[in-house]
């Protein structure tokens, strides 16, 4: 069963960045945004439906548009699988 | 009557573009952008105004010189493209008349990333009905027509080239498995217009590439009574690096067995596989005997998946249909070599 914690959730989005190459991945944290990380929407696609697949959500174009820091697509998840952080 | 793969062929156009190209052509984009995001560095062009066809052709000969046959044998002409040189004729007829096949069917199939995997289906299909003994499958397609190379999202994903195999009927330990194959009609995210360019939705296209793969190589594999560890090596369609790693996690396929030449071909859309096919042998990867693992995903969309052996060492071949032999079918398209 996935981890359902904030420190769970922040830690697979960690592994999957670091997955896809992003530089600085492990060192992530919830106030890091997507502009310092580097990340653009292709590589979003790809962490999006990694979180969907490991916590079985699934989350909309328009819910991933406010999404811009790691702390946002944590919280996102939290939400979307039932559990506040 | 089983049909198995015996050859195999491949031509890549001889200009080389690399992502540096891009950059110098003024593309915003860098090299290590594009190689962290796609695993691409090179993909080839077709020269603007050269045939498809020729190309098409040059593949076709390595496959039937590979395959240690003659062109006279093919009782069919199967060529995957949806970058013909015409609207119609074809390039099948081309490639049959080019090679001197004679009197032999021979048709074009639009199945867009997944027309070889369809092709394959098709090819075993007669051969199984006996309806041919020997099919050339082609697959031929040159997406820098179709690109749009101010999009700096798409123009650095897509390269020109042609793959071919040869199957033939007889006794196949594995020969050609049925495919698993599915189609849902999404023209709005990922499509190419009359005459205009290629157009995606990246999260669509990408989350349904990786999804449908996986659910088809699943099917085949439980059809065919096999688990993914029976698979010597999974190739998959070379759409990038990144789809092609997050499928093969998805079904558990270890690295070592995962085919990738997308870093120096591009996604070359139907020829991909049999490129791919064709660098894993000459690489040694690919040896005769393998059970290998086929999946593609194109744009429909469609996709499928089989399971093939390769040149496989201890089938036996059944002899040439001959002119009159098809009893339903007075007048064989095969010429028997009269020609």
């Amino acid at each position: 069963m996935a981890d359902l914690t904030e420190e769970g959730v922040l830690q697979r989005v960690r592994d999957e960045l670091e997955a896809i190459k992003v530089p600085g991945a492990e060192n992530a944290e919830l106030d890091t945004t997507w502009e310092e990380l580097d990340v653009d929407s292709l590589d979003l696609v790809e962490l999006i439906k990694a979180l969907e697949d490991e916590y079985q959500i699934v989350i909309s174009d328009d819910e991933l548009k406010p999404v811009e820091t790691v702390g946002d697509a944590v919280k996102l998840t939290l939400k979307l699988a039932g559990t506040t952080a | 009557m089983k049909a198995g793969v015996v050859g195999i062929g491949r031509a890549l156009p001889d200009k080389v573009v690399t992502n540096a190209d891009f950059e110098a052509r003024g593309l915003e984009t860098t090299d290590d952008w594009i190689v962290r995001r796609t695993g691409i560095r090179e993909r080839h062009h077709l020269e603007p105004g050269d045939p498809a066809g020729a190309l098409a052709t040059e593949a076709a000969r390595e496959a039937i010189e590979d395959a240690g046959i003659e062109a006279s044998l093919l009782d069919h002409v199967i060529v995957t493209t949806i970058t013909p040189d015409f609207v119609t004729p074809g390039l099948a007829p081309r490639v049959a008349d080019d090679l001197g096949a004679g009197i032999t069917g021979a048709v074009d199939l639009n199945g867009a990333c997944a027309g070889f995997v369809y092709a394959l289906d098709y090819a075993a299909a007669l051969i199984e009905a006996e309806r041919a003994r020997t099919v050339l499958v082609v697959s031929c397609d040159i997406l820098s027509r179709i690109t749009d190379f101010e999009d700096r999202s798409t123009a650095v994903l897509f390269g020109d080239g042609a793959g071919a195999a040869v199957l033939m009927g007889g006794d196949f330990p594995v020969g050609v498995s049925k495919a698993s194959l599915g189609s849902e009609y999404r023209a709005d995210e990922l499509y190419a217009p009359l005459g205009g360019c290629l157009t995606m939705n990246g999260r669509s296209v990408y989350t349904n590439a990786v999804d449908r793969m996986a659910e088809a190589t699943r099917a085949v594999l439980e059809r065919e009574g096999l688990t993914v560890d029976d698979l010597d090596l999974f190739v998959a369609h070379q759409a990038n690096a990144r789809i092609l790693t997050a499928t093969a996690q998805q079904l558990g396929v270890p690295e070592e067995k995962l085919v990738m030449n997308v870093d120096r071909v591009a996604n070359t859309s139907s020829a991909s596989i049999p490129l791919a096919l064709r660098d894993a042998e000459t690489e040694g990867r690919l040896q005769p005997g393998m059970k290998i693992g086929l999946a593609a995903f194109g744009a429909g969309y469609v996709w499928g998946a089989n399971v093939i052996g390769w040149k496989e060492p201890d089938a036996r071949l059944a002899p040439p249909i001959q002119p009159g032999e098809l009893a339903d079918a007075p007048s064989p398209n095969h010429n028997g070599g009269l020609a």
